[in-house]
């Protein structure tokens, strides 16, 4: 069944909206026609993601489990704290699932795996969980290669699609806010100032991959920590989490003089005016540019600092870390039964591979070279703040 | 209590909640607190699903009973854990980091005389909701009492659109800073009598937005 109108036009305000929860109804959801044997997954119920999962699996017979994760996103809710064991655990044991299939075998979906740790809901359940492809788009290829992801499936992808899709989510809510006092005072100025928001919102992210890179690579960091005028990068407007933004808002600027120059235009104060807008479009952007993306961490996160180290002599290449990595860091070497950290790829800091992995052989390390033990980042989630909020 | 939205905002900073619940029930939910504990009898079992930081524990154990309180918040039970040494209580208080629907597999049939339940039935989905009240039906012993308080849907209409209005920047004021809300319950005592209870009270605080429940296992149920 092809989406209906209604549907779609809920795809388009929850996509204007995403910055805020859509809760849908939670627990036993049917596909197709389910057997005994049939498949069983699981999502957020964030309704925007269920609606998506449910067209991903149009034409298989499965069942789908819907938890109750405030209606936030999986990979929102798995690193916030509102998707964990104990919301997959609740949905199998209230759903009743277990009197529907014989098998016990659970899909999660992979960027669930920083929030929910699979040995605690096989012990608590006996359901066995395995960490299925990070898009719902290539479900119907991993149950043809018998529950077996490729290189390809547990990798996060951040194509132009996607991107924009953020660039909506900004955009929208400022045009929204926006609006309101041009229409009341500046109302001529409206149409160009939503231009000028679109434009910028839409550059940024299309252009993403080409910014600068928003934070120092390490050898770059101790160079820089040596430079004279360290504290002007306190200063917020040369924070260099601020580069991408501000490329983008230079870019921005040259075009309206240029524009204006071939236009013959000399009206500085509108041109001051217009270029103060677009720095304000692409400030507010800028703030939480990295935490829209799912393969950059929020720069108001202390994780961000943590880089993750391999206890070698723990480590047995059970490889679980390798299926729930969304940045395809880490590989297992089959015959020395070690897994080995690519360096070329960069981390998220998601904490997947340290939350999931059953030997406790990778760990946080702060750039002061403390460990954080692997029980911390699966008990204490990030709060709003990006801290890990423990009762002291 | 329409304020009870803004819960989700001291749930992630465990460290203000006390203060903060209290501030937003006007003080109210400190009342029902005291009118729920007064059913926990000197030596009776009490079960205190969903304890927090442990407010309503504390004051069933005042009262003589031997409470068991469970939640799957360790900040929120790391605070009530402080709180019942100060009371000097632990010798009849019991901590569990524990979800709802691991009841099953923990306690046996017939282990409480009392189960208490504040602000928590509001935060489980349908399905949770009913789980969760049939186990407190097997962990009653006949006669046992389940007293549960909860925001409630007002019952009649100007309340309820009373309610509506009041609820609505502070449900939009929580989704902003903290990305959630909490829904009030639409029938709690309707879903009670299903799973076997007989609803002996029920009162309403003055904007019918909380409601104390009690209810006794049926022994035919």
């Amino acid at each position: 069944m092809p989406p209906t109108p209604i549907d779609l036009a809920k795809d388009a305000l929850q996509t204007g909206l995403r910055v805020l929860p859509f809760p849908c109804r939670t627990g036993l959801v049917r596909i197709g026609n389910p057997g005994r044997e049939s498949p069983v997954f699981l999502t957020c119920n964030f309704d925007l993601t269920v609606r998506r999962v449910r067209r991903a699996l149009r034409g298989l017979d499965c069942y789908l489990l819907v938890a109750q994760t405030r209606g936030i996103n999986v990979w929102c809710a798995a690193g916030g704290g509102y998707m964990t064991a104990n919301e997959v655990v609740s949905v199998i044991k209230t759903s009743g699932i277990a009197d529907l299939v014989d098998h016990r075998r659970l899909v999660l979906p992979q960027l669930a795996a920083t929030g929910v740790e699979r040995r605690e809901v096989e012990e608590r359940t006996g359901w066995r969980v395995l960490f299925g492809p990070v898009q719902a788009e290539d479900i119907p290829a991993y149950l043809q290669n018998h529950y077996k992801k490729t290189a390809a499936m547990s990798e996060v992808r951040f194509n132009l699609r996607d991107r924009l899709e953020m660039a909506v989510m900004w955009a929208f809510p400022i045009s929204v806010l926006a609006s309101i006092p041009m229409l009341i005072w500046w109302r001529p100025l409206t149409l160009p100032l939503l231009a000028v928001i679109w434009g910028i919102s839409a550059g940024t992210f299309a252009a993403l991959p080409w910014l600068p890179s928003p934070l120092p690579k390490k050898e770059e960091a101790s160079r820089r920590s040596a430079e004279p005028f360290r504290w002007v990068q306190k200063i917020p407007i040369f924070d260099p989490r601020l580069r991408p933004t501000l490329t983008v808002a230079a870019v921005f600027l040259a075009v309206l003089f240029a524009y204006v120059w071939l236009l013959g235009g000399r009206e500085w104060s509108s041109l001051l005016g217009w270029g103060l807008a677009g720095l304000a479009v692409c400030l507010a952007i800028g703030v939480e540019l990295l935490g829209s993306t799912p393969t950059d961490k929020s720069g108001l996160q202390e994780d961000r600092l943590l880089t993750v180290r391999l206890l070698e002599e723990l480590c047995d290449g059970k490889a679980i870390c390798q299926q729930v990595c969304p940045r395809g860091r880490l590989l297992v070497d089959a015959k020395q039964h070690k897994v080995r950290i690519v360096e070329g790829n960069s981390c998220v800091q998601c904490g997947a591979c340290v939350v999931q992995c059953p030997e406790d052989a990778l760990v946080f390390v702060y750039p002061d070279g403390r460990m954080i033990p692997p029980e911390q980042i699966r008990r204490y989630k990030l709060n709003m703040l990006g801290e890990r909020e423990k009762a002291s | 209590m329409s304020t009870f939205v803004l819960m989700r905002l001291l749930e992630s900073a465990p460290r203000r909640y006390d203060l903060g619940i209290q501030l937003l029930s006007l003080g109210q939910l400190r009342k029902a607190h005291e009118r729920m504990a007064e059913q926990a009898n000197p030596g009776e079992r009490v079960l205190d699903i969903g304890c927090g930081t442990g407010s309503l524990t504390l004051l069933c154990a005042a009262r003589g009973g031997e409470v068991t309180g469970i939640d799957i918040s360790l900040q929120m039970l790391d605070i009530a854990r402080t709180k019942v040494a100060v009371a000097g209580l632990e010798e009849r208080v019991e901590l569990m980091e524990m979800s709802a629907v691991d009841l099953d597999d923990e306690f046996s049939a017939q282990t409480f005389d009392v189960v208490v339940s504040s602000l928590v039935f509001s935060e489980l989905s349908d399905d949770e909701r009913r789980f969760t009240l049939r186990e407190c039906h097997r962990l009653l012993r006949d006669g046992g009492r389940l007293v549960v308080a909860d925001e409630v849907v007002p019952r009649s209409w100007p309340l309820r659109l009373l309610s509506r209005v009041l609820r609505f920047p502070l449900v939009a004021l929580t989704y902003i800073l903290t990305q959630t809300t909490t829904q009030a319950v639409p029938d709690l005592e309707g879903t009670i009598a299903d799973a076997g209870f007989a609803v002996r009270s029920a009162e309403h605080s003055l904007l019918g937005g909380l409601e104390v429940i009690v209810a006794e296992k049926r022994e035919d149920g």
